[in-house]
């Protein structure tokens, strides 16, 4: 029994298992729900309405939610900067078995995800049961998605969130959507081993960060931040930080904003049903089209803020300087993106008949193809284009 | 002949239609302190500016330690390691504490953190900033907020220092004398070049080796402070000489205001 009880598939149960007191509140709210649903269906009633009991199926999807966000959020040592650094230091290297245990699904979660089940399908019959494993399976894919896009390999996180997407697009066939949501596990699965690969390597700023350099007062020197430093020292340093997106992150962003929309739709004419009109698809292609200009002029104000005209309009025109290359070229892309925008509209949204979702998401994807991938870089522009730098003086926090 | 640390050619810099700066011309070399003085609205920030890489020319260059400004973003950079540029009003993040911010700005700058800490508490004592160094930057008063933006500057530890009015915004008598002692040194020992403006003539007379006059975004005068007074022939200080030399004007338009002033006394009587 005790050797049991310390093998190592039980081991890993009693670690991943959700902590007692949060455990404590789900159960007290899945009762209380139940018991509302027992009064009002059973005792209140004489014909229990299906609408009662969606409060417990509320509560129990909100459960399976959390729980796959408390499985890679609490067990995923680049989400916990003070753990990840302590492994650093000790003689851990990937693949041995985290100290805190594992990120990969566990015999824990195959059991609580089958009483999920087991719940839905014993108390609320008309909800196909497997729903609870899929809500689980995309919110801890999500979450899974955010470390590999925040410590990488990014391409993996990006490559998880187009599985998403698919596991939405394919809600209403649950085999499919299970299909879907384990080849995208194993694809983050394959991010988790790379990452912890490269956790081993060695960074001293980071080690830095939370060990060392204890200014006097114990000011931790390396946790201070550079970037809210104010004028001019945030603005004219050498080490300015400014916003960065590479070509190959463009590229995965602006294709996995076309994907998930055609997604979202169809995952919405699902829950909704016979409801959705084509009326329904222009009003979000008219959204996305909103959504793509304002991206573009987003990319427009983040390049403009600190970075204005070396002269104004008025002595541009009387300088005959009516073009100024070095620094209109920041704004040429995003004003194209916006000019396909505005050409393909009448393409997909005002022509007579619906419109397709495959056009509405290609606009978008283009759109921001359009409008963010040619340069200039911000930083590059920053330091070489004929700007003048202005710095931001909000009211409360940078004032002399 | 050496090369000069600043060259600043054929700048012209205007916002509008009217130039605040034309065709300027000016070459400093490492180890001179140069004071830029001239009247208000003359070109005298809008020219540090410029040299501080904030403005980008309309026509004309800055090439700073043999780099033109913005002409790479590594030239750029390199410029921006070895320059520090400090205007009359810094925006200060009010909730840092002076010692956290100053490190900060020591972070950006790349100093070691032991020479960066050290530094911390010599410019505590230099600027007697002992009460406020670990409190919110906005409990201090304009003063000592005036000195912990002079401080970071220092903080910095680049060669070439671009100070815009450092002399002025509330500093106190110790805190004008140390600075002008720091500066001076830097000078002396470590061979900084050093670019500041002033309003007033007397505040960069014992300062300053050279001394640069603006006005209507032109230079006028660029020498020496024993230059500038043998070229006016009878002053007897910087500030004697200018008024002979280019604010002649002045002395009339305050006798002008005192007899417009005896006037309206005699008819009021």
């Amino acid at each position: 029994m005790k050797r049991l009880w310390y093998s190592e598939p039980v081991r890993n149960c009693r670690r991943v298992s959700p902590p007692p007191w949060p455990a404590a509140v789900f159960l007290f709210f899945l009762l209380a729900a139940e018991a509302f649903a027992w009064r009002f269906g059973v005792a209140g009633l004489a014909v229990r309405p299906p609408e009662v009991g969606i409060l417990a199926i509320l509560v129990l999807g909100l459960g399976t939610t959390f729980y796959g966000i408390y499985r890679v959020f609490g067990f995923h040592p680049n989400l916990r900067p003070k753990y990840r650094e302590w492994l650093r230091m000790t003689a851990w290297h990937s693949p041995q078995r985290l100290p805190l245990g594992p990120v990969t699904l566990t015999l824990m979660d195959g059991i609580l995800l089958l009483v999920a089940t087991a719940l839905l399908w014993a108390r609320h019959p008309t909800i196909p049961p497997l729903r609870a494993a899929l809500i689980f399976s995309v919110s801890y894919l999500l979450s899974m998605a955010f470390a590999l896009l925040t410590s990488g390999p990014r391409g993996f996180g990006y490559a998880v969130l187009f599985g998403i997407g698919g596991i939405l697009m394919a809600a209403s066939d649950l085999v499919l959507g299970i299909g879907i949501a384990l080849t995208t596990y194993f694809v983050a699965w394959g991010g988790l081993r790379l990452a912890l690969i490269n956790l081993r390597e060695v960074d001293t700023k980071s080690i830095e960060r939370y060990f060392l350099r204890v200014a006097p007062r114990g000011i931790r020197a390396a946790e201070i931040s550079t970037v809210f430093v104010g004028w001019p020292f945030g603005y004219l340093g050498p080490n300015r930080t400014l916003p960065h997106a590479s070509a190959f992150d463009v590229v995965c962003l602006a294709g996995l904003a076309g994907w998930l929309l055609a997604s979202f739709r169809v995952f919405f004419c699902y829950v909704v049903g016979p409801g959705v009109t084509d009326e329904d698809l222009r009003l979000l292609g008219c959204l996305a089209y909103v959504g793509a200009t304002m991206a573009c002029g987003l990319r427009m104000l983040v390049f403009w803020i600190n970075h204005r005209p070396p002269i104004s309009v008025l002595g541009r025109l009387a300088t005959f300087r009516w073009v100024i290359p070095s620094y209109d070229r920041a704004f040429a892309a995003p004003l194209a993106g916006m000019l396909v925008l505005w050409g393909f509209a009448d393409l997909v949204l005002l022509r007579r008949g619906p419109p397709s979702l495959a056009g509405v998401s290609l606009l978008l994807t283009v759109a921001l193809l359009v409008a963010f991938l040619p340069g200039p870089s911000l930083r590059a522009w920053a330091l070489t284009s004929e700007c003048r730098i202005v710095a931001q003086k909000p009211p409360a926090q940078l004032e002399r | 002949m050496p090369k000069p640390t600043i060259r600043v050619e054929n700048l012209t810099q205007h916002y509008g239609v009217r130039p605040v700066l034309r065709d300027i011309n000016l070459d400093i070399y490492a180890g001179e302190l140069v004071a830029v003085i001239g009247p208000n609205g003359m070109g005298k920030t809008t020219l540090l500016a410029a040299i501080g890489g904030v403005h980008s020319p309309q026509k004309g260059s800055v090439t700073i330690a043999g780099l033109k400004r913005r002409s790479s973003p590594a030239a750029e950079l390199e410029i921006r390691r070895k320059s520090v540029y400090l205007p009359d009003t810094a925006f200060l993040p009010r909730t840092m504490t002076a010692r956290e911010f100053w490190i900060s700005v020591g972070k950006i700058y790349e100093i070691d953190y032991d020479r960066l800490f050290d530094h911390i508490e010599r410019l505590v004592a230099l600027f007697e900033l002992e009460q406020v160094v670990d409190s919110p930057i906005s409990s201090g008063s304009a003063g000592q907020q005036k000195k912990v933006a002079l401080s970071a500057a220092l903080i910095t530890d680049t060669p070439i220092l671009l100070l815009d009015e450092p002399l002025s915004g509330g500093l106190d008598a110790s805190g004008i004398l140390a600075l002008r002692k720091v500066l001076q040194r830097l000078v002396a020992d470590r061979h900084a070049t050093i670019v500041l403006t002033a309003p007033v003539p007397e505040l960069v007379e014992q300062l300053a080796s050279r001394v640069v006059v603006l006005r209507a975004g032109s230079i006028v005068a660029d020498g020496t402070v024993e230059q500038l007074i043998a070229r006016s022939g009878r002053g007897r200080s910087l500030a004697d000489a200018l008024e002979l030399l280019f604010f002649p004007k002045t002395a009339d338009h305050v006798a002008d205001y005192f007899q417009d002033t005896r006037r309206f006394q005699d008819t009021s009587r």
